[in-house]
């Protein structure tokens, strides 16, 4: 059985490499998963490809550690906030 | 009303979609992208989840503005979810995003799909609003 991690500790383990996660914890609220399983990786996306298709799980999220930001969700006040100026 | 959150210095902007299949389901990350005519995802992500060319709906040559055609084909994704839309057989194009270097994504999602979207970009604040 493999470990829970944060996001930290799997940026720390898995810089520059793909990840397939399961048993994650990734609210729309938040960029990335706040904790989650790696069950494959590789720095080599058709490596990786073929890890993440063998004997996959019902249901995963694959990323890239490191790569650009995804869009997250925020609330109104916050984008306000934002639009002001005022954060 | 939804809000979304971008890094407005990022050359791209990217979303998480969630996509359903006959086995499987799966997220990925795509780049928004209102120069894709459709909305393209790394084959092997999608043959992952259970398709196969007999899911095919149509042959397609995906076109850039300096790559030769790439030929490939089209399904119909059982359900389809990114920025608080979901599509129900939402068709898209596989695509080997191994072939090229933009191997951080798993692929483009299309004018297709932004073209049903009511939203407003404020590049500079990083914000994009959903109506």
């Amino acid at each position: 059985m493999k470990e829970k991690l944060t996001w930290e500790e799997i940026e720390e383990c898995y810089w520059h490499q793909w990840v397939q996660l399961v048993d994650f914890d990734w609210p729309e609220t938040e960029p990335w998963p706040l904790t989650a399983v790696v069950r494959v990786h590789s720095p080599d996306k058709r490596e990786f490809n073929k890890l993440a298709a063998h004997d996959r799980p019902q249901s995963t999220a694959r990323l890239y550690v490191g790569g650009i930001v995804p869009l997250y969700r925020i609330s109104e006040a916050e984008a306000d906030a934002i639009r002001n100026g005022s954060k | 009303m939804l809000e979304f959150r971008f890094d407005p210095q990022s050359q791209l902007i990217l979303t998480v979609a969630h996509i359903e299949g006959p086995n499987d389901n799966d997220q990925v990350q795509l780049v928004f992208d209102t120069g894709a005519a459709v909305t393209q995802i790394d084959h092997d992500s999608v043959l992952a989840l259970g398709y196969s060319e007999v899911n095919k709906l149509r042959d397609v040559d995906i076109s850039g503005v300096t790559d030769a055609p790439y030929e490939t084909y089209t399904v119909g994704l059982q359900s389809f979810s990114t920025l608080g839309l979901t599509l129900i057989n939402f068709e898209v194009a596989l695509v080997d995003f191994g072939k090229w270097k933009s191997d951080e994504i798993d692929g483009l999602l299309g004018w297709d799909f932004i073209r049903t979207l009511h939203y407003e970009q404020n590049g500079p604040k990083g914000l994009l609003t959903i109506y």
